[in-house]
Parts: structure tokens; C-alpha cells; sequence
């Protein structure tokens, strides 16, 4: 009976232990959650799901929540902010090019520091104009010709930039 | 037995759906221009309004919608509304379910002294001109989530709403106005909801002498321009008092900001309470308003520095100014700065304004913000001492916020002068106060 309770209670531990330790967070395991009817902008309160154009949301080294945003350009007003910069773990967005602009889905959202970025385009985003994200330059392109704008790599979305734009 | 009751049940259903709505017959038999006058009853709806008429409910007028759909759908222009009860209309907010409902076209709408109770919207209206909405009472369902609930007034490409004097409580927000132009919404009062009033893409409005209380956010002003809000008092909001959020050429003046406090809030994410919150919003003129005892006074994103501040009193915020931007931002016009609760100088000049300027923020709160972590070091001496190092020698000259004309009294901010008289009512509401 001793013996059965602790081949049971010794995987049960050790599978506890594992959980525990920090050594499971690595960056390929993190994945973007999905958004719900009731997730809320972090930076400007809004109902993210609500409005159109592309959404993001990231994860932060010292705290479990996941500030999700209305908008790619809202989620990046909150990254640039230096008090933020330094914490973030990883970064989603919605991939324009595999998905609807009017009700961007979930599975579209890609790692934020390798897309590319189409600035200053025609089609309407929330908070201003739309940062809209691609996985490659290529479609990046494709939508810049179609609904104009800019094309920029990740490094070149900047508070500045943001600000400059009417 | 079974059989009989079966078929008794079956016959009163089919004469249920056989007669038409009773009341629905007499709006449809009235021409243009006509007034309904209903006698207090209970009706049922839903109803429909074709044509320009009124319908006017004595005391203890009430229109049921059954729990689905939209109460009262009105799809012509000049439609008057006025002293009715209206009540248990739908919660399909896809449906755009309300207590009444506008549809296109439907212009110089007039709605007085309603009172509309129902989980959807009270009243939501698209692509329209000059809606009234007065003295209407507006509430939603406490039960539901918030967010899971209407607005109180929803209107979209509409212009030149009229919204004044409604309480409006328990909805998702009080007034949502979505590409909308000239708005002017005044003494309405908003409580247990989302935002008080909420602008989403709107321009040339002016929101006055309304109060809102216990709420996520007093006034949101969002990708919009030209707006005039003041004299408006928020207090006990969790959020924000009010939000100035990609908007420029606003007028925010002589607002009372008091008690925004986020039990839940951290600041490590920068979710506690702001009293105003400024990011990405240019060119507005922020003056003579009051903001006090909340978690943080003013709260300022990067990408939020092109705005005047001065004439504000800033009194006993936990945080007085946060923002951790270094570029520099003088908070005065004219040799006038704010108020500051928080201020130490001296005035030996006697001009009533202090002699040395006054910085919210020093290098260190910024240092702080940017590494949390080493907050346990705040009050250390050697912390204190840089401290008074960085004042006595003004290290930090030109980083961050300034105000270089702290005022050493607060000033007045007298609530709008507004005179409403018993004498001054007209006919209407004179008899609607007498009930």
C-alpha cells in the first residue's frame, strides 16, 4: 500500500517540481492567446474585438499578464515606452497578409520583431493610422501597391514616427 | 384531457399571432402631423413609426417589448416620443436591440422624458441628422457584464445630436459617439457603466455640466478633433477621469477630476488610476481644471508632449505627473502654471507665483519607473541625497516635465453659470416636473 502511494506521489511531485522551475520558459514555447469578446485595450480601454485592423499583445519577464491591444499601433505606443521596453519577452501581431482586416483572426498572429510593416495605408485601423504587420516584405509590398503606404521592418516603427503621423 | 389542453393551448397561440398589436393599428391608422395620445396602460410592442407623428403617454404609460427585438423602431423623420415608459427590449447587441431605435433617415427625431429599461441599447440610431434625447431616464442590466451590454445612447454617422439632462446608468458605456459631428451634450448624468461619454472618431463637439460616477472612465476622447469639454465632474472612476487619446484641438476646461482609483492597479503595468491620461493626442489646451486624490494626478505616454497645460490645480495625487519620457515640456502660457499641492517653494517676491520652478518628476521617479525593481532603494538616504543634490544644483534641467510659474494659490473653478429657473421651463417640462 506505502509502496503504491509513492509510486504515485513521486511523478505527481517531480511533475510539480518541473512546473516550478524557470528553466521551462523558453521563447519557442510561448505562444499568442487567443482574443476574447471581453479582453480590453491595455493602453486605451477599448473592446479590442470590436473594431477592425490588425491587433497585438505581448508578454512581459516580470509579470504574468498579457496586455493585449486594439490595435498593432496601440500595443506598439506601449512597447516603445522605455519603462516597458526592457521587460518585454516576446511580441504578437496579426498577420495582414493570411488574414481578414475586418476580423483578423487569432491564428494570424506572428512574432512582432520579424514582420514587416506597412505605415501610412488607406484601410482604417483604430487609434490612428494603421501599423499593419506582414510575415514577409513580399506581401508587405503587394498591400503597400494596393492600399498604399509605406513598407518598414520592425526596427523602424518608432515612438517618433507614431507621433509624426496625422 | 392531454389532447384538450394541447388544443386549447394551440387555439390561443393562433389568436395571439392572429390579431395585429392593437396599439400598432392605431399608429398606422394616424396621419403626418397627428398626436397619439395614450392613456396609462400597458402596451405591447414591438412598434413600428412610419411617418412624422407624436405619441405622447400620460403618467404610467408603459410599452412592453416581450424581452426581444427593439421596443420602438422608427424609420421617418420628425417623430416626437414623449412620456413613455418603455421596458424589456432585447439583449442581441449584433441585432442592435433597443428600446427605440433609428434607422437611417430617421432625422429631427425628438425623444423627452422616457423611461427606458432593457438589457440591449436605450436608444441607438445610424446614419441621421438632429436627434433630441431629454430628460430621458436610461438603464440597463445590472446582472450582465459590462461589456456585454448596450450603450445608452449608440449613434454613428450621425449629426448634430442633442442629448441633455438624461441619467443614464448600468449600461456598457453612457453616450457612444462613433463618426459623429457637433454633438453638444450636456447635464446628463452617468453612473455603473464603462465610460460616461465615449468619442470615437468625431469632430467639433462640446460636452458640458455633465457628472459621472462610479465608472471604469469619466470622458473618453478618441481619434477626434475639435472637441470642448468642461465644466463636466467625474469622481470615484477606476481607469481614468478623462482620456485624450489621438485627439487634437480639444478644449478641456474647468472639468472636476477627483478620487480615480484603481483597487486593482499596478503600476508596474501602468493600469492604476490616472486622473487625466494623455498619449498620442497633440494640440490640446488643457486649463483651470481640478485634479485631485487619485492614484496619479496626470499621466502622460511618450508621444503625448504637444499639449498646453496651465491654470490646472494638481492636488494630493499619490503620483502627481507621471511620465517617463525625457523631453522637455514647459506646463505654463503666458508666465501662468498650475497649482501643485506638492510644491515647496518660496514666493519672496510676493507675485503669487513661485520663485524656483517646479519639476514633478526628477531624474530619479524616471530612473524608478524604468527599473522597478530597485523601488526598495527609493527612500535610502543615498537615493535622498541625490535627491537634494539634483534640486540644489538643478541637474535635471530640461528633461521631462516643467513649470516654470507654479502658482502658490489654487484657483477658483466655478461650475458653469447656468440659469434654470421654474420660470424658464417651457410648458413641457413644467408639467412633466409636476409629475
Amino acid at each position: 500500500m506505502k509502496k503504491t502511494l509513492l509510486a504515485i506521489a513521486i511523478p505527481i511531485l517531480l511533475m510539480g517540481l518541473s512546473g516550478c522551475s524557470p528553466a521551462q520558459s523558453h521563447n519557442q514555447d510561448i505562444h499568442a492567446q487567443h482574443l476574447e469578446q471581453h479582453d480590453k485595450c491595455h493602453m486605451c480601454g477599448m473592446m479590442i474585438t470590436k473594431y477592425p485592423g490588425p491587433k497585438g499583445q505581448l508578454m512581459l519577464k516580470d509579470s504574468d499578464a498579457v496586455p493585449k491591444f486594439c490595435s498593432s499601433r496601440d500595443m506598439f505606443s506601449f512597447a516603445l515606452q522605455p519603462e516597458n521596453q526592457r521587460r518585454i519577452k516576446a511580441m504578437f501581431v496579426h498577420d495582414m497578409g493570411t488574414t481578414d482586416w475586418e476580423q483578423p483572426d487569432d491564428n494570424a498572429f506572428i512574432d512582432a520583431t520579424t514582420a514587416w510593416y506597412v505605415y501610412g495605408t488607406s484601410k482604417k485601423g483604430v487609434m490612428g493610422p494603421a501599423v499593419a504587420p506582414f510575415s514577409t516584405k513580399e506581401a508587405a509590398q503587394a498591400f503597400a501597391e494596393a492600399w498604399g503606404g509605406r513598407v518598414l521592418a520592425y526596427e523602424e516603427i518608432t515612438l517618433e514616427l507614431l507621433e509624426g503621423a496625422d | 384531457m392531454m389532447l384538450r389542453t394541447l388544443l386549447a393551448l394551440m387555439l390561443l397561440s393562433f389568436g395571439c399571432l392572429g390579431s395585429q398589436n392593437p396599439l400598432q393599428a392605431r399608429i398606422d391608422a394616424l396621419r403626418e402631423g397627428e398626436v397619439l395620445t395614450l392613456s396609462a396602460a400597458e402596451y405591447v410592442g414591438p412598434l413600428m413609426i412610419d411617418k412624422a407623428i407624436a405619441i405622447v403617454g400620460e403618467p404610467g404609460t408603459i410599452i412592453d417589448a416581450g424581452g426581444k427585438g427593439s421596443a420602438v423602431t422608427i424609420k421617418a423623420a420628425g417623430v416626437r416620443l414623449q412620456g413613455l415608459e418603455i421596458r424589456n427590449w432585447g439583449s442581441d447587441l449584433y441585432e442592435h436591440d433597443s428600446g427605440v431605435r433609428l434607422l437611417p433617415g430617421a432625422d429631427d427625431v425628438r425623444l423627452l422624458q422616457l423611461e427606458l429599461s432593457g438589457p440591449g441599447f436605450g436608444i441607438h440610431g445610424e446614419q441621421l441628422k438632429r436627434p433630441e434625447v431629454e430628460y430621458c431616464r436610461i438603464s440597463g442590466d445590472d446582472r450582465r457584464y459590462l461589456l456585454d451590454r448596450g450603450d445608452g445612447i449608440f449613434l454613428k454617422y450621425v449629426e448634430a445630436p442633442e442629448l441633455h439632462h438624461n441619467q443614464i446608468a448600468s449600461v456598457r458605456d453612457g453616450i457612444y459617439l462613433e463618426n459623429v459631428d457637433a454633438s453638444r451634450v450636456s447635464h446628463n448624468q452617468f453612473s455603473r457603466q464603462q465610460y460616461g461619454i465615449h468619442y470615437m472618431y468625431t469632430r467639433n463637439d462640446s460636452a458640458w455640466n455633465n457628472n459621472a460616477k462610479w465608472l471604469q472612465g469619466g470622458y473618453a476622447l478618441m481619434s477626434s478633433k475639435g472637441i470642448t469639454l468642461e465644466h463636466n465632474q467625474v469622481s470615484a472612476a477606476i481607469d481614468f477621469g478623462i482620456l485624450l487619446n489621438v485627439t487634437q484641438q480639444s478644449e478641456v476646461h474647468h472639468n472636476r477630476v477627483t478620487t480615480i482609483h484603481n483597487p486593482k492597479g499596478d503600476p508596474a503595468i501602468a493600469s492604476e488610476g490616472k486622473g487625466l491620461f494623455i498619449y498620442g493626442a497633440a494640440d490640446n489646451r488643457i486649463s483651470h481644471n481640478y485634479f485631485s486624490d487619485s492614484d496619479t494626478g496626470i499621466s502622460v505616454a511618450l508621444g503625448g508632449e504637444g499639449n498646453s497645460l496651465w491654470r490646472n490645480n494638481i492636488e494630493n495625487n499619490l503620483t502627481q505627473v507621471r511620465y517617463v519620457g525625457s523631453k522637455s515640456q514647459e506646463w505654463s502660457l503666458q508666465g501662468q502654471g498650475n497649482y501643485w499641492s506638492s510644491y515647496q517653494g518660496w514666493d519672496l517676491d510676493g507675485d503669487g507665483i513661485g520663485d524656483t520652478p517646479y519639476l514633478p518628476n526628477d531624474a530619479l521617479d524616471r530612473l524608478f519607473w524604468i527599473y522597478p525593481e530597485a523601488r526598495w532603494l527609493m527612500d535610502s538616504p543615498v537615493v535622498l541625497l541625490l535627491r537634494w543634490l539634483q534640486r540644489q544644483l538643478a541637474l535635471a534641467e530640461d528633461i521631462g516635465i516643467r513649470d516654470s510659474f507654479p502658482l502658490l494659490q489654487p484657483i477658483d473653478i466655478q461650475t458653469k453659470q447656468e440659469i434654470t429657473t421654474n420660470s424658464q421651463l417651457s410648458d413641457e417640462e413644467k408639467r412633466y416636473a409636476q409629475h
